[in-house]
């Protein structure tokens, strides 16, 4: 059960930086109409970057070097695809999963500390 | 990744001097989709057999029902007296005793394999391997199967070709592999700017998109992937190295094994006796070390000889380089001679680790699982690409009002006979599994005959079906096919899917649950293409001249 | 790309025997210079091999003019084995 919970926490955190970056993209804020004002604050690309940096630290110190870089490029294939997946057919559901996860990361990660 | 502009090919017409038309980057466009057609579905079947193989073992214990659940956690030093004495029964005289502990996920069960052994003294064979029950000590008999075991040695070995045939064919076809991700690499322009493109319903574009999508998504994956496996087998497709430094013969090779390979501290037979020491301590020492149920395997070298040597070997679920630390005994006197540790030069580091990520055998449940989708991506990277390259020259030939090419047709065949083909081939390796009479003569032998030829028989329906409708036709018998395994299963054997929930056996539950999800996507994608014609046909120019395919020049092929 | 026939032959044979070739070639030479023990030499020379082979097989296609690949890749090739083999053992 620890296993999932790590690895639903780091996959929350990875999801969560590709939407962001996903969304930071001009070409696809217009994907998401009159949803577009939350992408508009410059921060959002930069918080991509920090979400997934976050990430790939928190594997790495869960499971060390080797199991922890591998764990993150897998978990990123799987973000990623569902974020392109969101963007293309539920722009908008894109929108509120990143939001919701940007939002559960830390959550789930003070879990994870605590138990 | 080919980043030619819609309508322009990239045979693109040569100059009058015969120099290549256009520079660089279309040099890369040109290799990059001729090195993936060439041998573009033997990269598909080994792909998807490969990716298959993580999940080898659960596999094998749905094709064998008869089997109970894991054996792990039975007491290491137990079930070593057990494997000893089964060993003693069945192969006294060998040169080699090797004792399988149940120690996680690869070996579900105790068991046993012996070499040289001798017949005279009583050996049921001169070699050979059990799987023994670890609570009764007797041999488990279960329905004779080729298992997952088989399905994944596939993906190098291509089952009925020669070791070196398959060699030689998947050597090349990796080799392809790897150059087509370099070159793909080189001609993607906007790798970052595209990164999360997809646009649906636009033909040549919309498979161009998934095509680039699939490959770069997952492009760690691929790219370790692809090198590892040549690494893996780089003694085989590279044997003069090595024979320019040692000699070509097979004991110079052998020579090479041991001295960059073997643990220290083995020895030649002595010839004369010596009772072979109890391994209680000798377990003891290593469970202090390693931990309880950390004892992968014991390798007993010349047992009951004067130069015993005994080997323990570690688990390897600690960390993503193959093999673990190795501890070699005294088989006579029991004193600890060498601890060897994973990696015994940086060059065997450097190999082991691309040999264990290959194999992913540390991997965990959700990572083997990320490393299970990874493979699906690279297998719909290579189907991606195989349907580009049709659907793009069947554009152009729309354009043209020109009949397709043989050339094209056959790719177009062999794509749908292949993508969808395949698949159904495996899902009827496990019908076959569970309906061939389990006393009948050869039935593991048969199981893999009916795969192929199911394949074969798929093969067939595609070159005798328009194409369009052949996509839907076999996206729809593997719907079936995957969709009503779990009902085979339930009907055929006491452990159906609701069983297994309550007996908590999650492999059962995950094979039963994995084909089901399989078969609901491929009718879903049955449906698609069913109403979405023109994504497999002719991209969309069906849509824009209001055209139907029957009307489509070749469109009844 | 207007290649065709002959030309076209002689460049797949280049970059699949000439690139073999090469690579093997360079696996053998830093088998043979590499300070540790000939095995891990050897090994080391395995492992980048491929690497060698994938961009010979590029470079050829990049070239694409057949004498030009054919000497590119095999004096090299014959230079790298005989020195592979003449220095072995010397710099270990």
């Amino acid at each position: 059960m620890e296993s999932m919970l790590s690895g639903l926490t780091e996959w929350v955190w990875g999801f969560g930086g590709m939407g962001s970056l996903c969304l930071s993209m001009k070409s696809h804020a217009r994907q998401i109409g009159n949803l577009n004002h939350w992408t508009e604050w410059p921060g959002l690309k930069w918080l991509g970057w920090s979400l997934l940096a976050f990430s790939i630290a928190m594997m790495v110190g869960v499971r060390g070097w080797g199991p922890g870089l591998v764990s993150f490029f897998g978990m990123l294939s799987a973000a990623t695809l569902l974020v392109i997946a969101l963007i293309t057919y539920r722009p908008r559901w894109l929108v509120l999963a990143s939001l919701a996860c940007v939002a559960a990361g830390p959550i789930l990660t003070g879990f994870y500390v605590l138990f | 990744m080919t980043r030619t502009p819609v309508g322009k090919g990239l045979g693109g017409s040569p100059k009058a001097d015969g120099s290549p038309a256009g520079g660089f980057r279309q040099a890369m466009s040109w290799l990059h989709t001729w090195v993936g057609l060439t041998l573009g579905w033997v990269l598909f079947f080994i792909f998807l057999t490969g990716t298959v193989g993580y999940f080898d073992t659960e596999i094998d214990r749905w094709m064998q029902p008869e089997l109970p659940q894991a054996q792990t956690g039975l007491n290491s030093t137990d079930t070593a007296q057990v494997l000893l004495e089964r060993l003693r029964v069945e192969a006294p005289g060998a040169d080699r005793w090797f004792l399988t502990l149940p120690a996680g996920r690869h070996q579900p069960y105790p068991g046993i394999f012996w070499q040289g052994a001798s017949t005279k003294a009583g050996a049921s064979a001169t070699s050979g391997e059990l799987q023994v029950n670890g609570n009764t000590g007797e041999p488990f008999s279960a329905r004779d199967t080729g298992g997952g075991q088989l399905l994944y040695q596939m993906h190098w070995r291509l089952h009925y070709l020669s070791r070196t045939q398959a060699d030689i064919i998947v050597g090349f076809a990796t080799m392809f592999m790897l150059v087509a991700l370099i070159t793909g690499i080189i001609i993607h322009k906007k790798i970052f700017r595209d990164f999360f493109t997809f646009r649906p319903g636009k033909g040549q574009r919309s498979w161009l998109d998934a095509h680039n999508v699939l490959s770069v998504v997952a492009l760690p994956f691929h790219l370790m992937i692809t090198y590892s496996g040549l690494i893996f087998m780089g003694f085989s497709y590279m044997p003069l190295i090595v024979a320019a430094h040692y000699g070509v013969d097979d004991e110079a090779r052998q020579q090479f094994i041991s001295e960059v390979f073997d643990p220290p501290g083995l020895m030649g037979s002595a010839g004369e006796s010596a009772p072979l020491i109890p391994l209680d301590d000798l377990i003891a020492v290593a469970e202090e070390r390693w931990g309880e149920h950390r004892i992968r395997s014991i390798d007993i070298r010349h047992p009951g000889d004067g130069n015993a040597r005994i080997i323990f070997y570690e688990n390897i679920e600690r960390r993503v380089a193959s093999g673990g630390e190795r501890l070699i005994f005294d088989g006579v006197s029991g004193e600890l001679l060498h601890q060897v540790p994973p990696a015994t030069s940086a060059a065997k580091g450097a190999r082991d680790l691309f040999v264990g990520l290959h194999e992913g055998l540390f991997a965990p449940p959700v990572l083997r699982w990320l490393f299970f989708f990874s493979g699906l991506l690279g297998s719909g990277m290579i189907a991606t690409g195989l349907v580009l390259w049709a659907v793009k020259r069947r554009q152009r030939m729309e354009k043209k009002h020109s009949l397709p090419h043989l050339g094209l047709r056959l790719v177009e065949k062999l794509n749908v006979g292949t993508v969808v083909g395949l698949p159904i081939g495996i899902a009827a390796y496990f019908w076959a599994n569970r309906l061939l009479p389990v006393a009948s003569v050869g039935r593991a032998d048969w199981e893999v005959h009916l795969m192929f030829l199911a394949w074969l028989m798929v093969l067939i329906h595609a070159a005798c079906r328009p194409n369009h409708r052949a996509w839907v036709e076999q996206l729809a018998i593997a719907g079936l096919a995957f969709g009503l395994l779990p009902l085979l299963n339930l009907l055929t054997t006491d452990r159906g899917l609701w069983h297994s929930l309550v007996a908590n056996d999650w492999v059962f539950v995950g094979f039963d649950l994995t084909v089901l999800i399989v078969g609901l996507m491929s009718g879903w994608a049955a449906w698609q293409v069913w109403q979405k014609r023109p994504l497999i046909d002719a991209g969309g120019i069906a849509i824009k001249q209001g055209r139907s395919a029957q009307e489509f020049p070749g469109g009844q092929l | 790309m207007g290649l065709t026939g002959g030309r076209l032959a002689s460049l797949v044979a280049a970059a699949l025997v000439g690139g073999y070739a090469l690579a093997t070639a360079v696996g053998i030479f830093l088998g043979g210079i590499l300070p540790m023990p000939r095995g891990e030499a050897a090994l080391v020379g395995n492992l980048l091999s491929f690497a060698v082979y994938a961009g010979a097989v590029i470079w050829t296609f990049v070239v694409r003019r057949p004498v030009k690949v054919w000497l590119g890749l095999m004096i090299p090739a014959c230079a790298l084995v005989t020195g592979g083999l003449l220095l072995t053992g010397q710099a270990g």
